[in-house]
């Protein structure tokens, strides 16, 4: 088949396509994963009855043999999420590539072109110009569409290879950089990572430098373990208040996982200390081409995800409006210790804790990312943009801009105090968001103006960076609300252009 | 002697049956696999059949190995019951 006829090929099919069946698929296999779940944890159960009624050698024989049965369960349950990530993935680029042919047909009409059913368009005299235009627009839905279908296939053709389990490995130490870890990854086979992820979940969890796909299947392989972590927590006389959040912020998070639609949610990180923390991505980052990392404020707990994952959320389906020749993915960072009262919110510390973390994860999305490296944005918002300002002022932060939101300074006074190219910071403050009240009582700068807590505002002229606008009315949490200014900016500072 | 051997003959039935009849669900989840629309046919389309069918024949073998170990474990209960019968008789005699 030649090139022209390839293209005729897949401009009928995408036009015959529904992408929200693909992501229904999707789903599906999600929920054959869920299943595969409950049969895990009756394997659990016949475990430990078979253990009550029987012991010795012949006992522990068939333990073993039942133990092999359930990690073979729990290899099926992976496969499932596998296909389950890559047909989500698949569903959300055919979106991409359905709007991208929307608006190539919309631009025909309005020129009173003509598409004929193998993607052939036909002008009239003095329409050259929209013809390569509307052109230009489907072959660019078509290379999407055809290159989703190539990626997706591969991923799940490799899903029928049956490795056997690999030779315990050793594991790099938790000291080593993300792209050591990548190396050390990528010397097994899909299906060897599978086992891999099937006997030690916990080992790569939480390790930057393996792919976030794979993050994602660790983690959620861990749930069941993080409701058993609250049981004994619970029994050991935690706080009953702690414990409760935390099983609701777990309950929230768990329903978003299995949520049907795009984009699909990566679980990168979980923990239960303190008030919960989580990291959690909506598209898959390691295959976006643009990647936004937001990072929350100030009493930003496990319990209180879903509304700075909705935020992350309306940021990355903007930029898929916006953007949709190419992927876009939001992740939200709860990678740090958010303060939870305003005296701990009054010091930087838990903000330089985070910063640490911030870089390093950064380098991580870096190493792990296929092909070349994503147009990386990182925006802290209230208490996490002073976060993301002390990651930008240590140096060695792995992001191609950073956005300051609501802020109430972010340790610095000035851009050239950021170890950060000055060109690539930006900023925003509505009028009505009340941080800007939030003044230190000692300083004052040299220009008259006064510090905010801790630093000059970095949305005011003086600190230097970009300024965008806000709608008037957003107070400190309006900054997404649809249709506002503040959200296309974001959308559109992710993507890589001017607000 | 062998102080870690402990056997109760009934419970171990039952072990067995419950094994068994888990097995069957296991077999049984088979029958949710995914399907794909087939038409337009994407070469997505073929692979996420072939990943189906894989998943499908993963399922259905776990659940035949799950199966044979309940049936010997109930083999196993009866050779303990046959064996302390046979042991007592003789030591009756």
């Amino acid at each position: 088949m030649n090139a022209a006829d390839a293209s005729a090929v897949t401009y009928a099919r995408l036009r015959a396509t529904d992408p929200d069946r693909w992501l229904a698929t999707a789903l599906t296999w999600r929920r054959w994963a869920a299943l595969a779940g409950a049969l895990c944890t009756e394997f659990g159960d016949l475990l430990n009855r078979l253990r009550g009624s029987w012991s010795g050698a012949a006992a522990e024989a068939a333990l073993a043999t039942l133990g092999a049965l359930r990690r073979r369960a729990a290899y099926f349950r992976v496969v499932c999420w596998r296909a389950d990530q890559a047909l989500s993935e698949f569903g959300a680029a055919l979106r991409r590539a359905r709007a991208l042919l929307d608006r190539a047909g919309a631009t025909a009409r309005g020129h009173g072109l003509k598409i004929d059913d193998y993607g052939t368009v036909h002008g009239h005299p003095g329409t050259d110009e929209a013809v390569r235009a509307v052109t230009g627009a489907l072959s660019s839905a078509l290379a999407v569409a055809a290159e989703a279908d190539r990626t997706a296939a591969t991923r799940l053709t490799a899903l029928a290879e049956l490795a056997s389990p690999p030779a315990p490995a050793t594991f790099p130490p938790c000291t080593a950089p993300p792209d050591e870890v990548r190396r050390w990854w990528e010397q097994f086979s899909p299906a060897e990572r599978t086992w891999l992820l099937v006997a030690s979940p916990a080992a790569f969890a939480g390790a930057d430098g393996i792919p976030i796909a794979d993050r994602d299947i660790a983690n959620r392989l861990l749930l069941d373990d993080a409701r058993l972590e609250l049981d004994r927590m619970r029994t050991a006389g935690a706080g009953p208040g702690r414990v409760r959040d935390l099983r609701d912020g777990l309950d929230r998070l768990t329903a978003r996982l299995a949520e049907e639609g795009a984009p699909r949610a990566y679980l990168i990180d979980l923990g239960l200390d303190g008030e919960g923390r989580a990291v959690v991505a909506l598209g898959d980052p390691d295959r976006s081409a643009h990647v936004l990392t937001h990072v929350p404020g100030m009493t930003s707990d496990l319990k209180s995800l879903g509304g700075e994952l909705t935020r992350a959320e309306r940021v990355a389906v903007r930029a898929g409006e916006l953007g949709p020749a190419e992927p876009a993915s939001a992740v939200l960072w709860l990678g740090y210790d958010a303060p939870d009262f305003v005296h701990e919110a009054a010091s930087d510390r838990q903000a330089r804790d985070g910063a640490a973390e911030l870089i390093r994860f950064q380098e991580a999305l870096r190493a792990t990312h296929e092909g070349g490296p994503a147009h990386q944005t990182v925006l802290g918002h209230s208490y996490g943009s002073l976060v993301v300002g002390e990651a930008a002022a240590a140096g060695g932060l792995r992001a191609d801009r950073v956005v300051f939101v609501g802020s109430p300074g972010v340790g610095v006074d000035s851009v050239s105090e950021l170890r950060f190219p000055a060109d690539r910071v930006w900023s925003t403050t509505s009028p009505t968001d009340p941080i800007q009240f939030a003044v230190a009582p000692r300083d004052v700068l040299p220009d008259g103006r006064k510090h905010l807590w801790f630093g000059r505002n970095p949305s005011e002229p003086g600190f230097g960076a970009h300024v965008f606008a806000s709608q008037f009315d957003a107070g400190h949490l309006g900054y997404w609300d649809r249709g506002g200014p503040a959200l296309d900016a974001l959308a559109r500072i992710t993507l890589g252009g001017a607000p | 002697m062998n102080p870690d051997f402990e056997v109760d003959t009934v419970g171990l039935h039952r072990d067995a049956t419950a094994i068994a009849a888990f097995a069957d669900r296991v077999t049984g989840a088979a029958a949710a696999a995914p399907v794909a629309d087939a038409a337009p046919r994407w070469a997505t389309t073929t692979a996420t059949a072939f990943a189906a069918d894989s998943a499908r024949r993963l399922v259905i073998t776990l659940g035949h190995n799950t199966a044979e170990t309940a049936a010997r474990i109930r083999e196993a209960a009866a050779a303990y019951e046959e064996t302390d019968t046979r042991v007592a008789t003789r030591l009756a005699r």
